[in-house]
């Protein structure tokens, strides 16, 4: 633990640069508000507000800690799905396929698992799913789901790079967003050995072909296609 | 609202702002006589546009001009690989790989040319393009226009270095218009490295048997078990450790297991996570200095970064 903590001492450190440039700019604000609610809020001592307790898996995008829920009920899902697929692979994987699938499941339950500790008591509850239209004994319906949810992944953490206000979540979503779009470029190789980074197919995902920009899809329309799965009712507010 | 408070705040996280400022000290100055005046509900939209003036014109665009810069520089690293490979010795390539080194080549010159405007745009100079001679890519071996194996491996270094450069520039363009394309840049170029390590895994090359699209740590070729010690890199060369090793003064290289202060291996009773995994569930980043030091790898000594 000792050795945890000062290393994120040394990396926050390591930021105060680029930190104090970036926070100035917050501060004198593209936005005329950010302005105006600077010079008031200052002005008032810090007071000591208790830890939001997340009673009612509400997901509300006001601030980080949504959007973070938003990322967690993501992960959650993905994690979900290769759990349940993992129980009894298609007969057809490959012993190499095999093995990168339950790679992909680990890096899930960990991506999961560091965002419920992430938002501790903010955090929404255990969710349940729905995964009856995936013929878990098919090794193309099982690709096809992850390529599904890989892609989604990719294009809610672009998204979700931008929104965030923190520098520091900032960083630990650009961090898991590669690693999603590593699995979405070994998925799709899996059922098109071409189509790791075919960007015109992925368009509906908002990716940009001509610049050969990657999927980035606004928390409403990724939660349209992940709420398909998810059987929990969240609390989805200022969206 | 107190002006000068904010002035103040402003001091605390740049101590410059007065300086920065001062081009325009009579505007501030006859500005700040005119705060009695002027209805309050005004003045923050005036404020708002005296430090726009300030800032974005100057610190914030030629920052990240200089990102921008930086990234184009490994685009055309990466792009001109490519594109010698596809112009000049074509048959290196198997029929079926074809199509996927062209996308490759494509997409890195679709980089450039998005760059190239984005920084044109901020009314930055983009930096001069860099032809193939410029570059030194035998570092992973000297056989890499003749051997195909060698050729896959030095691309994946290519693709994971300009990740993690991409992933260490978006700090700094926190706030900045750049940011969604440079997120959504960093993405592509994780496919890609994602695509050529799988390509890698497929030719059995000795040390890389168990090599995953995922950046990862080093695994014995007779079973796959973890080749200890964890740390060095799963390129399995040691020359190349700036690319996946440790940043300046940091503890951020790939085989970190530790985020944010949490402890991947075993989180929350997952035994099964263990240290490959841990470490391979989040990629990292590299900042500028490291970048470069990692680029001049590549690049042949007239050329280089400073």
């Amino acid at each position: 633990m000792i050795e945890s903590n000062s290393e994120s001492l040394i990396e926050k450190d390591s930021f105060s640069v680029n930190l104090k440039r970036r926070q100035f700019l917050q501060f004198a604000g593209v936005s005329a508000l950010a302005v105006g609610t600077i010079g008031c809020k200052k002005e008032k001592t810090d007071e000591i507000v208790a830890p939001y307790v997340n009673s009612d898996d509400t997901i509300d995008f006001k601030d980080d800690v949504g959007l973070l829920n938003y990322i967690y009920a993501l992960e959650q899902l993905e994690a979900a799905f290769y759990t349940k697929a993992a129980e009894s692979l298609p007969a057809t994987f490959t012993p190499t396929q095999a093995l990168f699938f339950n790679d992909i499941k680990l890096h899930e339950i960990a991506h999961r698992e560091f965002f419920k500790r992430i938002l501790s008591t903010a955090a929404i509850g255990t969710l349940t799913f729905d995964f009856s239209g995936v013929n878990f004994a098919d090794a193309v319906s099982v690709f096809t789901t992850a390529k599904t949810f890989e892609d989604l992944g990719v294009a809610a953490y672009n998204d979700a790079i931008v929104r965030c206000k923190n520098d520091y979540n900032l960083i630990l979503l650009s961090q898991v967003a590669t690693v999603e779009a590593r699995h979405a470029a070994y998925v799709r190789s899996q059922v098109d050995a071409i189509g790791f980074s075919d960007l015109n197919e992925l368009a509906a995902l908002g990716a940009d072909a001509t610049n050969a920009l990657d999927v980035n899809l606004a928390a409403g329309k990724v939660l349209e296609q992940a709420l398909k799965y998810i059987k929990t009712k969240l609390n989805i507010i200022n969206l | 609202m107190n002006v000068l408070n904010i002035l103040n705040e402003i001091e605390k996280v740049d101590g410059a702002v007065y300086e920065r400022l001062s081009p325009r000290r009579a505007a501030l100055k006859n500005f700040l006589g005119l705060g009695k005046k002027i209805s309050l509900a005004a003045l923050p939209l005036t404020l708002s546009g005296v430090f726009q003036k300030a800032y974005s014109q100057t610190t914030a665009n030629g920052a990240t001009v200089d990102s921008l810069n930086l990234l184009l520089t490994l685009g055309y690293m990466q792009f001109q690989f490519y594109n010698n490979v596809i112009t000049t010795t074509p048959n290196l390539i198997p029929v079926a790989d074809r199509p996927i080194i062209n996308t490759l080549r494509d997409q890195e010159q679709a980089h450039i040319n998005v760059l190239i405007k984005t920084i044109t745009d901020l009314g930055g100079v983009p930096r001069a393009a860099m032809p193939y001679a410029n570059f030194d890519y035998t570092k992973v071996n000297a056989n890499v226009t003749t051997n195909y194996g060698t050729f896959l491996r030095t691309a994946v270094v290519l693709e994971d270095l300009g990740e993690r450069a991409y992933k260490g520039q978006l700090i700094s363009l926190m706030g900045t218009s750049a940011l969604a394309l440079v997120a959504r840049v960093q993405t592509i170029e994780a496919r890609h490295s994602a695509q050529l390590r799988q390509m890698v895994n497929k030719l059995q090359i000795a040390t890389l048997k168990y090599m995953r699209p995922w950046v990862s740590i080093r695994r014995n070729d007779a079973d796959g078990t973890d080749l200890l010690p964890i740390t060095g890199n799963d390129s399995m060369i040691g020359t190349l450790n700036p690319v996946y090793d440790i940043d300046t003064g940091l503890l951020n290289r790939e085989t970190k297991t530790i985020q944010a202060g949490i402890e991947l291996i075993g989180i929350n009773g997952n035994t099964n996570l263990t240290v490959g995994p841990a470490s391979e569930a989040f990629d990292e980043y590299l900042l500028t200095a490291t970048v470069k030091t990692a680029a001049n790898l590549f690049i042949k000594a007239a050329f280089q970064l400073k």
